[in-house]
């Protein structure tokens, strides 16, 4: 076989074609996470977390960074963690979250299935399309023996917490439900103590 | 071929930290990357997870680019680095993704059957040999340009093509006098 057959024969073999939405929406999803490493690297966050839940890279997560306004988002959440054993959410919080839901919203819209806050930062979870139902955002809090999150989700969709996946809930009357494997939590009467939880949750909407 | 279409891009602009201009950089050089990526790792997961690296790579190095050098080409070593190095992580992880494959080929069409033989081919190559094949006659670099991009000499990089199209003839042969298709 000579050179310009072996070339031949190499060259009609294409690269597999992508969608054009794969290819529009590549460099946004490279600017976000550029965006999220430089805030961390602000942040002195030199480590970056390696829980598999959160980090499944390619489709399904992003973390966005918002620049320093975000540092002080991030701020207000970790002083509020370190309260978190009182558990009360604070309108600042709320404030703060709900700035951080509707940029990251606008973002990635209807791709947003929680976002979490914890000393670390924060990050997102991300639907691999923009179907994840219209409802309005909760904002949750929980406290274990050692530490707390809080959370920006929506009814339906499953969060972890100190490696247990809970669901959340949204009844009629606005009370949140987290449901555990084992347990269930309510804060119709909230903030909610449980045995090994302090949990608090309140829809981010009715803030507005 | 790597930085030829960038003579109007905006290539400093970027890379003194104009997020904008940065993001056209990307949309410039996105399709060059993923196809080298691909071509070096026979994955399209891989060539999306390292072309993101790729990019976020550039972005954090702004100061070690050269004003007078192509983004383009820039660009283009950043991600033969990436993908070397992750052909060393992934030695392991391809071969099972080969043997996959192989079970697979049957439901292919023929072009993709054509497509995914030339892929396996490329992937029992060594990595070095594959990049010099990807950069010179996927890319259309020539010999001194893959030597600048892999950091060899083109002695060097003439004889790994040498070993690699060999290699790739006996590999390809039952393709031969079928004009490519299969």
């Amino acid at each position: 076989m000579k050179n310009s057959e072996l070339d031949q024969i190499l060259k009609s073999a294409p690269v597999p074609d992508r969608p054009g939405a794969y290819w529009a929406q590549f460099p946004q999803r490279v600017m976000a996470k550029t965006n999220w490493l430089r805030t961390r690297a602000d942040a002195g966050a030199d480590h970056p977390r390696t829980e598999p839940f959160l980090l499944r890279s390619r489709f399904r997560f992003a973390t966005v960074g918002l620049g320093l306004a975000i540092s002080g988002l991030l701020l207000v959440f970790v002083l509020g963690s370190r309260q978190g054993r009182q558990l009360s959410i604070t309108e600042p919080q709320l404030a703060a979250a709900r700035k951080y839901f509707q940029e990251i919203e606008t973002l990635f819209p209807r791709q947003v299935q929680a976002i979490i806050f914890d000393q670390q930062g924060s990050n997102l979870v991300l639907a691999e399309r923009s179907n994840v139902p219209s409802a309005s955002p909760i904002y949750l809090r929980i406290c274990g023996s050692k530490d707390c999150q809080s959370y920006v989700t929506f009814s339906g969709q499953q969060i972890r917490f100190n490696g247990e996946t809970c669901e959340v809930l949204l009844d009629q009357h606005g009370n949140v439900l987290l449901v555990g494997q084992q347990w269930v939590l309510s804060t119709a009467q909230a903030p909610v103590n449980h045995a090994r939880y302090q949990v608090a949750a309140r829809p981010l909407e009715m803030t507005l | 071929m790597a930085g030829t279409k960038d003579d109007k891009s905006p290539t400093t602009e970027g890379l003194t930290g104009d997020p904008d201009v940065f993001e056209a950089l990307i949309r410039l050089h996105q399709h060059m990357i993923h196809s080298l990526c691909y071509r070096m790792t026979g994955s399209m997961a891989d060539a999306e997870d390292l072309a993101q690296e790729t990019f976020i790579q550039a972005s954090q190095h702004f100061g070690e680019f050269r004003r007078e050098a192509q983004a383009g080409s820039w660009l283009y070593r950043i991600a033969v680095n990436h993908c070397l190095n992750w052909h060393k992580r992934q030695r392991r992880l391809r071969q099972l993704h080969q043997d996959w494959a192989q079970q697979e080929s049957g439901s292919f069409d023929d072009n993709a059957l054509l497509a995914q033989q030339v892929q396996d081919a490329l992937m029992k190559l060594d990595a070095k040999q594959r990049a010099a094949i990807v950069l010179t006659t996927y890319d259309g670099l020539t010999h001194a340009e893959a030597a600048r991009t892999l950091g060899c000499s083109e002695t060097t990089i003439s004889w790994r093509l040498f070993v690699a199209r060999g290699k790739l003839k006996r590999l390809l042969k039952h393709l031969q006098n079928t004009g490519g298709a299969a």
